[in-house]
């Protein structure tokens, strides 16, 4: 038996007997009513994707999954193809199981797959991703005023972010996974 | 630690809130005060976990305290002392938070009270506040949504009946059922029917609420989730208010309970869901009790979350992106 808050992108729930497992989540915790778990879930046999609440208290029954670190390589219609660094083993995951989490890959990106019956079901990011900034406008004089902090920055793997004034074409900036939002500027 | 750019932009960002605070209260006849953070009684509540210190004095002595979840009993015993307008932004502790992204184990809370006024006029002010300074938010910006216009008031308890077909005050366990039934949940994981009518209210009325208003206040809340909050003539909804902007709650706000039996009953019953709870249980703060009996009835008050606030101000959603020690990273 495990609670909800354990619930990690990949968990494998098992419902009377149906194997489901987690495609996103997100803990929500109302000020006075009990918290929960907003899921998207997949039907690990048919295949089906339905949205699901956990309530916390709820005790679930979780089947094992394994988790491997894997580099990302490429994407085709259906599917996004992840290689073990060691063994060069190849895995794919469908499109539908990663969802808006695509656009934060790029290749070589070391992610979190997760297997299920030698089957890799889902991957997890890492919670922060490093980027190459390859298209952002110059500081313009005035933009400092107080508020307008942030402008549009396009990453090399062309991921849209918001970026405060001062970052350039070049840098290196690390980018939360959660949220997408900018965390730091890296030294070089 | 963050390169200097980085660490400039925040303090900066936080310069900006804060002055725009001091200003707007000081111009409404608010007076600024300052509250202790080492209490004896840090909070009551059974949802929070505030974080337990020990006191040394120079005779030997240790005293048991915490540091507060909020500095409402103070505020209160304030308001009990005769002041009648008064703010304070102060740092908060709760623990067992979940940290990242929204939360943090230690966040700056804004709260404000005023005697003979109740919690309309405090959401008119809070709209007032919240807007003068998002007013310079970059409209590109994701979070920034919403017009500097009046904010829709959402009443909980009608919008409740208005999705499920029942008032909040008339569940029953056959109609809560029901609904449950409908949606497929298990009914029988709950303690109490009013446990189950909020989280069909999270479930089911908040998403279509928040993806319809970048900016407004939920109102007129069930009395069982509004304890410490004046009651409706109806007796259907009790005065208690939140404001949400683009999906971020960022204040809680009252028309508060001021009478001391009653407030003494709750923190009884508080202390002993605690006790059940195994958490710690921290004495009733008697020196509040009696000052209530002098505080003014109408009276408002409101705690908002200002990390949420420069979030918003920001454009992020990160609670991380906005500190120059970034709370995911302190522990």
């Amino acid at each position: 038996m495990a609670s909800p808050n354990d619930i990690r992108k990949g968990t494998v729930i098992n419902l009377d007997g149906q194997l489901w497992a987690v495609a996103s989540f997100q803990r929500v915790s109302p000020g006075k009513g009990s918290s929960f778990v907003r899921t998207r879930i997949k039907s690990l046999s048919s295949g089906k994707l339905v949205e699901h609440n956990f309530k916390s208290a709820e005790n679930l029954t979780y089947e094992d999954v394994g988790y491997k670190k894997m580099q990302y390589i490429f994407a085709d219609d259906n599917t996004l193809t992840f290689m073990d660094g060691n063994t060069f083993e190849q895995v794919m995951i469908g499109r539908d199981m990663v969802g808006d989490d695509t656009k934060y890959l790029k290749e070589g990106l070391e992610c979190t797959v997760v297997m299920h019956d030698d089957k890799a079901i889902a991957m997890e990011l890492p919670l922060k991703i490093q980027y190459t900034v390859k298209q952002t406008d110059p500081a313009v004089a005035g933009n400092t005023a107080s508020g307008n902090v942030l402008k549009d920055a396009v990453t090399d793997n062309g991921l849209n972010i918001r970026v405060p004034i001062f970052i350039k074409e070049g840098d290196e900036v690390m980018i939360s996974s959660e949220t997408g939002d900018y965390v730091e500027r890296i030294a070089k | 630690m963050l390169l200097k750019e980085d660490l400039v932009l925040r303090a900066q960002l936080w310069n900006d809130v804060r002055t725009s605070i001091h200003h707007f209260f000081a111009s409404r006849g608010y007076l600024n005060v300052e509250t202790p953070l080492i209490v004896r009684s840090p909070g009551m509540e059974p949802n929070l976990d505030p974080v337990g210190v020990e006191v040394k004095l120079l005779d030997g002595v240790s005293h048991r305290g915490g540091l507060i979840t909020s500095p409402e009993y103070s505020m209160k015993k304030l308001l009990g002392a005769g002041l009648e307008k008064i703010y304070t932004l102060t740092p908060v502790f709760r623990n067992v938070e979940n940290m990242g992204e929204r939360w943090s184990v230690e966040f700056t809370m804004l709260e404000w009270y005023q005697q003979g006024q109740d919690y309309e006029a405090c959401m008119q002010e809070t709209e007032e506040l919240v807007n003068s300074i998002l007013v310079t938010t970059p409209s590109s910006s994701p979070l920034a949504g919403g017009e500097a216009t009046h904010w829709p008031r959402i009443s909980y308890t009608e919008s409740f009946n208005k999705y499920f077909g029942f008032y909040p005050h008339e569940a029953t366990t056959e109609f809560v059922g029901e609904v449950a039934r409908k949606y497929n949940y298990d009914i029988s994981k709950y303690n109490s029917v009013a446990l189950a009518v909020a989280d069909l209210f999270q479930w089911h009325i908040m998403p279509r609420l928040e993806s319809e208003f970048p900016r407004f206040f939920l109102k007129e809340y069930p009395v069982a989730e509004a304890a410490l909050a004046q009651k409706n003539p109806d007796g259907r909804s009790a005065q208690r208010f939140e404001a949400y902007v683009n999906g971020l709650e960022i204040c809680n706000g009252f028309t508060e309970l001021v009478d001391p039996v009653e407030q003494r009953a709750r923190f009884m019953a508080e202390a002993e869901e605690r006790r059940r709870a195994g958490k710690e249980v921290f004495p009733i703060d008697e020196e509040l009790l009696n000052g209530l009996a002098s505080v003014r009835s109408p009276s408002f008050g409101n705690a908002l979350g200002v990390d949420r606030l420069v979030m918003l101000k920001a454009g992020v959603k990160n609670i991380d992106a906005i500190h120059l020690f970034p709370p995911s990273q302190r522990f």
